[in-house]
């Protein structure tokens, strides 16, 4: 075969290669002043076809797509710290909360915010379940067998919820004040786009502090850490990977509220805000809580600017920007922008 | 204790062997009688095709033990491919599958470069990307690809004059389909099974085993990984082309997401590294859809339901919590499990060097994939803490 021949050489050329691009991730300085002159040109490009006005309102438009990947990529971090794989399930248990929520708004006449909350409650439980029941039986280094749970639970709620509520969208009350709007520099600023920047906002900071301050938080930062110096000290790794699940599983659901409004609500709505959600998460490093809200936020951005400024791509295919992004950034820094680097011992 | 114990390569091994080829063989020819009608031999036939496809998947996550959730867009370039040259071009079949072949080799080849720095999850995530990306790209070049509406080609393939199957009556067109999957699906099978039983067979699963190892053994991680990846993209090519030769129409909502990840629970289902498990794969992917369709049309409570086709993905993540529990290695390893209940092989001391160790032999068969059996051990826990005490 060719590949037993000549594998010196391509193995020396392969890693040069690979050396070579390690050595461009390591310069972090250079690269940082790369991005920013590529970012000024874009800007000025952007200013300069389209006017400034236009170019304001569209990062406007991005920051509330990025907000909402933002909370989904969180969700999926804190899962993938706790068990170490992609939750799959994650964008249909946040349609399903929403659904949840629906049902306690609309058929029940809950005011919108308390359906949400109890909503986010019945999610947490569930997720805390799913990890009891299906996730825990398993050794946490068998990640191929919880990757198929987490598919299971995808097929399992996406086809529960089309059957039970149908695949006709359903309209979403929003918790802020309706198609009100103020203007800053000749934006418009829809008070509900800025209510769901300020909770996802404040959800962040929430979270921030629950895994600093307190004690299941440090557990959790030490489970993520070293589970096998956690089971020394005596923490219980069962209900600390359970927290996670269930605190994913709240935040999941109030990011697929908080869209729901825009998208209108159907049983696949969160699938293209999950796979935008992967994309940000990877991008800013899987096991990286402020990499998570980073990542959302360029991603979001990056979709809104391909979008609207690189006309041979067009909205379609701003995802396949995206992805190259992806591939690119993972290329110089193959464990995403803020991922730690895992040293391997044999 | 087995019904019948055998010793290796003894000639009443073979025997078996030879007799369990043969009514396997017979009984995959046989499959166009006893569908006995034309739109169920379809039906077998699309059972071959999607077993072509998850064979290639296996490839790359049962033995590469990458994970990968883009083989939808492999598929769907090579249906697009033959069904393109078919209809605008006036190829036949048979030449567009090469050009199938090579073109998803080469595309499998470039997604797998970056695959090599991009390990495990973030590949999933990539891969997961680009089928999503695929339909949008179908849609975007509508000149090229029919778009929405999708492509379709108006000459069927028809039984050559040399066969005995009649071209112009009902059964005749589609048998001939079959068989000639069958045909096909068994020269990738073939060149599947021994890939994997050569050195480039080894070294791929040994970088699946342990990466680190492998390595330091002399295992070129870069070329293996990506001619794995570059193989399987080409077989899963082949099971597009083989797709457009069963149903000449392809359209971007059949190679979307949806497939991606219904070839994985299909696999998984079927049997992870196994390549004989893409048999019973296929049959559930194309089978339990159907049934469980018919069947809910059929059930009191799930009547005027407007989703209640759904019904079948519930279905599906319940068998897949079912078979991650108890049979983890999919049905094949139910199948080596009640084989070894009945038929049990010992080692033919006459094969052993003289002096050998003595030959124990268990009743379990091992695992396909040993991941999934793997107890954890508190052995190194207890080390560590006796060591650190000291």
């Amino acid at each position: 075969m060719a590949i037993g021949l000549d594998t010196e050489k391509a193995n020396e050329a392969v890693k040069g290669g690979y050396a070579s691009l390690e050595r461009f991730g390591s310069k972090r300085w250079r690269n940082l002043g790369i991005l920013a002159a590529a970012v000024v040109v874009f800007c000025i490009y952007a200013i300069h076809a389209h006017g400034f006005r236009l170019f304001f309102q569209r990062i406007v438009d991005a920051l509330n797509n990025g907000f909402i990947y933002a909370a989904m990529a969180l969700a999926l971090v804190l899962i993938y710290k706790a068990t170490g794989v992609i939750n799959f399930a994650q964008g249909n248990m946040a349609m399903f909360g929403t659904f949840i929520a629906y049902v306690f708004i609309s058929d029940h006449g809950f005011p919108v915010w308390l359906g949400i909350f109890i909503a986010m409650l019945i999610s947490a439980a569930g997720g805390a379940a799913i990890e009891r029941l299906f996730i825990r039986p398993f050794d946490p280094s068998n990640h191929l067998a919880i990757i198929i749970v987490t598919l299971a639970w995808f097929l399992i709620l996406g086809s529960a919820a089309q059957v039970i509520w149908g695949a006709d969208p359903h309209s979403f009350d929003t918790p802020f004040p309706r198609n009100r709007h103020f203007d800053f520099l000749d934006a418009r600023f829809f008070y509900e786009n800025v209510g769901t920047w300020l909770v996802v906002l404040v959800t962040l900071v929430l979270v921030s502090l629950l895994l600093r301050k307190t004690k299941i938080g440090l557990a959790f930062r030490s489970v993520s850490s070293n589970l096998e110096s956690s089971k020394l000290v005596g923490i219980h790794i069962g209900r600390t990977i359970q927290f996670g699940w269930a605190l994913a599983a709240a935040v999941g659901t109030l990011a697929g509220c908080l869209i729901a409004h825009n998208t209108f609500l159907t049983p696949g709505f969160m699938g293209t805000v999950l796979i935008y959600s992967f994309a940000a998460a990877t991008l800013g490093g899987l096991d990286s809580l402020p990499g998570a809200v980073v990542g959302g936020l360029l991603i979001g951005l990056a979709e809104t600017m391909i979008g609207g400024y690189v006309t041979p791509l067009g909205s379609d295919l701003a995802l396949g920007g995206a992805l190259v992004i992806i591939i690119v950034v993972l290329l110089v820094k193959p464990n995403g922008l803020f991922g730690s680097k895992r040293a391997e011992r044999v | 204790m087995a019904l019948v114990t055998l010793k290796e390569r003894t000639p009443v091994h073979r025997a078996y062997q030879t007799i369990f080829w043969a009514l396997a063989i017979g009984a995959m020819l046989y499959v166009p009688w006893f569908a006995n009608k034309p739109a169920r031999i379809d039906q077998y036939t699309q059972v071959v095709c999607y077993a072509v496809a998850i064979m290639a998947l296996n490839l790359v996550i049962g033995f590469s033990g990458q994970i990968s959730l883009g083989h939808s867009a492999f598929v769907g370039v090579g249906a697009y491919t033959t069904i393109i040259l078919v209809a605008d071009y006036h190829w036949s079949y048979f030449t567009t599958i090469p050009v199938a072949f090579v073109l998803t080799f080469l595309l499998g080849f470039l997604i797998g470069l970056p695959a090599l720095r991009i390990r495990g999850l973030y590949l999933a995530v990539v891969t997961l990307a680009a089928a999503t990306v695929f339909p949008t790209l179908i849609v975007k070049y509508e000149d090229f690809t029919g778009g929405p509406n999708g492509k379709q080609a108006k000459s069927r393939l028809l039984p050559p004059d040399w066969s005995p199957l009649d071209p112009k009556s009902r059964f005749g067109p589609v048998a001939y389909r079959y068989f000639l999957c069958l045909f096909i699906g068994a020269i990738l099978f073939l060149i599947a099974r021994n890939v994997l039983r050569s050195r480039v067979g080894r070294a791929i699963i040994a970088q699946r085993d342990n990466q680190t190892s492998a390595a330091t053994s002399g295992v070129n991680l870069a070329a293996y990984k990506t001619l794995t990846f570059g193989l399987s993209a080409a077989i899963a090519g082949v099971a597009g082309s083989l797709l457009m030769i069963e149903t000449p129409q392809a359209t971007d909502t059949k190679f979307g997401v949806d497939l991606a990840i219904f070839l994985v629970v299909a696999l998984v289902l079927g049997g992870i590294a196994s390549l004989p498990g893409a048999i019973p794969a296929g049959l559930i992917f194309v089978f339990v859809p159907y049934y469980t369709r018919n069947w809910s049309d059929n059930v009191g409570w799930l009547q005027g339901r407007p989703g209640a086709g759904a019904i079948s993905g519930v279905f599906y993540g319940v068998l897949l919590l079912i078979f991650v529990f108890v049979l983890p290695g999919g049905v094949m390893d139910g199948i080596h499990r009640v084989k070894a209940r009945l038929i049990k092989v010992i080692p033919n001391p006459a094969w052993l060097p003289k002096d050998h160790a003595e030959v124990v032999v268990g009743d379990e068969p091992l695992s396909p994939f040993p991941e999934l059996v793997a107890e954890p051990t508190d052995s190194d826990l207890t080390s560590t803490t006796t060591r650190g005490s000291e």
